[in-house]
């Protein structure tokens, strides 16, 4: 099983690597393989069983449209053969169709799917989001400069239920198209939310998908969960 | 005869309803001769303090903001009132340490002669891209044209005794061997720094490394309790930040002792109103608590199974951590018996509960041993 993190040495921000850190304990006979900014991913040649990229700074996000653009048919054809996908945070914004500053100047992204992000960087917006994917809840974090916007979010992740959204004005966070699993949602998302990681374990191809330090885990996000259902918390 | 004090009373009221505007603040401030900033996002007073203490050994007059133990007056009023440490006015030199979510705005209204950044280690830039605090997109740019010390000067260091307590740099094609005042990187970045900076204000090797020999080393535990055989140490982390809360564990993780760590460095006011957003943990090195002396690791309060699941991910052994739901069960809990000391690692605002534990481990400590 290949396991490909693209550019961790820029896409690690709001701990969002630990979704690997801790996948790796779930999964220690997996290849990981991490592909610099400066490489060409393996996905380009080679199959893998799960493409992850995580968090990078405005800056970055530029360097890294640019970098996948020319694979971008590649990405295309992989997400129609089913290859699963995790992108969180603001790596999300690379694969919409542009990412529009304060003065109304546009970064084309690679435009795969239908939105656009528009940032505001003297608003860093922090939340929590408490949702559902299917029959399997959601918990998480926001914290960013930008939110996503489109006539139609025909291809949620996440059903909110409490919490912001793609925006504050719709109830619905993320991309889920085939296997690609896309959120805004920061720092450890696996870690938080062990059901969904046993699902993607399963899209993954494992068969009998175990959870590291599964007591723990559990008891960690019933805590939370429990925090979340409390009508005094705020989101 | 009646004084006309309608314009003393509406700046006063507009001060008082927040109506200063930031324009207005930074009018009437006689510029220094020499203005320093010192930002970044830990180690800011650390390197403030030394060089204070280096120039004031050397006989320098200056001004700062530094009011306390580590508090710190806003730069503004310092300049404002223009007085140095030895009370004179119209002094040339300015050490100011400056929030690094204000040193963009600052330095766009008072622009120092030079910008100390620290804990920016090399290829932070790259890596980062703004830098971390400001978290609003800030570039470089915005510092262009005033000359900067970082961390990324780090190539200057030769080499680090801790058994001696040296450090050798190569300053100006000369090697020069000065006091090491803490173990840890951070300290050392902070060292070096504050040397690099002193350099910049025009004392000499001599001067430097006899004021250092007289510096109090660098410290991470603010209070140590001693009963019997055994250390009770109080080490202050920050409410969510890797950078303060990787320090202190590096330090732990240095010692030769058999301890037991306490981790309370959580975000109470978080767990009253909200669930805290605990991204941060995940940024912070826990594998320093992975050494062998380290003989049980309590993670307190209701981020324990957050900690406990951390520290897993960091290497530590299941059965080297104990998890207090109840803050107050680490007093029963703590291995006493097996260890020498114990670190409790907390923060500004679990300080008063951390308190409240220490005093209840003394006394357990002093019954087991058979203290009166």
């Amino acid at each position: 099983m290949k396991i490909e993190v693209l550019f961790p040495e820029y896409c690690n921000l709001f701990a969002d690597s630990s979704n690997m850190k801790y996948l790796k304990q779930c999964l220690p006979e997996a290849e990981f393989i991490y592909t610099d900014y400066m490489s060409e991913p393996a996905f380009a040649r080679e199959s893998v069983d799960l493409i992850y990229m995580g968090a990078m700074t405005e800056r970055v996000q530029a360097m890294v449209i640019k970098k996948l653009m020319p694979y971008r048919e590649r990405i295309v054809e992989l997400i129609k053969k089913d290859t699963p996908f995790l992108i969180t945070s603001n790596a999300l914004e690379i694969f919409g169709r542009w990412i529009e500053n304060e003065d109304g100047t546009k970064v084309k992204a690679l435009g795969i799917f239908d939105f656009y992000a528009k940032r505001n960087m003297m608003n860093r917006f922090n939340g929590l989001v408490r949702g559902h994917f299917g029959d399997i809840p959601i918990l998480g974090f926001k914290t960013q400069f930008s939110m996503a916007y489109s006539d139609h979010f025909k291809y949620s992740f996440i059903q909110v239920d409490k919490g912001a959204g793609m925006n504050p004005s719709v109830e619905v966070e993320g991309i889920h198209v085939h296997q690609f699993y896309g959120t805004y949602l920061v720092g450890p998302f696996l870690v938080l939310n062990p059901l969904f990681t046993k699902h993607l374990m399963k899209v993954m191809g494992v068969e009998n998908p175990k959870l590291a330090f599964e007591p723990v885990i559990m008891e960690a996000y019933e805590r939370r969960m429990k925090e979340f259902m409390d009508p005094k918390v705020k989101f | 005869m009646k004084k006309n004090t309608s314009g003393f009373k509406d700046s006063i009221l507009k001060w008082i309803k927040g109506g200063k505007t930031a324009e207005e603040a930074f009018e009437h401030i006689q510029r220094p001769e020499k203005l320093v900033f010192i930002t970044g996002t830990k180690g800011k007073t650390t390197v403030l303090k030394l060089v204070g203490h280096v120039l004031r050994e050397s006989g320098r007059d200056f001004m700062w903001n530094i009011t306390g133990e580590d508090e710190t007056e806003s730069p503004v009023s310092v300049l404002r009132a223009g007085k140095s440490i030895s009370g004179q006015s119209g002094c040339g030199l300015a050490l100011m340490e400056v929030d690094e979510r204000e040193i963009r705005h600052i330095c766009s209204k008072i622009a120092p002669d030079l910008l100390v950044y620290t804990n920016a280690y090399s290829n932070y830039w790259d890596q980062k891209g703004s830098l971390e605090g400001v978290e609003k997109g800030v570039d470089m740019s915005a510092f262009e044209n005033i000359k900067m010390i970082s961390n990324e000067g780090k190539d200057k260091i030769v080499s680090v005794d801790t058994a001696k307590m040296t450090l050798v740099l190569q300053m100006a094609e000369k090697m020069e061997i000065y006091r090491l005042l803490g173990c840890t990187k951070a300290d050392l970045d902070n060292e070096v720094l504050a040397i690099e900076l002193l350099y910049q204000l025009g004392l000499t090797y001599e001067e430097i490394a006899a004021a250092l020999d007289s510096a109090e080393p660098f410290t991470i535990c603010r209070h140590v309790d001693t009963v019997g055989s055994k250390k009770v140490f109080m080490c202050r982390g920050e409410e969510q930040s890797p950078a303060v809360c990787a320090h202190v564990l590096e330090w732990i993780g240095r010692q030769s002792d058999d301890c037991a760590v306490v981790l309370m460095d959580y975000k109470q006011k978080e767990q009253v109103r909200a669930s805290e957003n605990t991204a941060w943990l995940y940024e912070v090195d826990y594998t320093p608590l992975n050494r062998t002396g380290v003989r049980q690791v309590l993670t307190a309060g209701n981020r324990c199974y957050d900690y406990w699941l951390r520290l897993l991910l960091a290497g530590i052994h299941e059965e080297r951590v104990t998890c207090a739901l109840r803050p107050e069960d680490v007093v029963k809990l703590a291995d006493i018996d097996e260890v020498e000391n114990i670190y409790m690692i907390f923060t500004r605002e679990t300080r008063a509960k951390a308190e409240e534990i220490k005093e209840h481990l003394l006394q357990r400590i002093k019954k087991e041993e058979g203290i009166k």
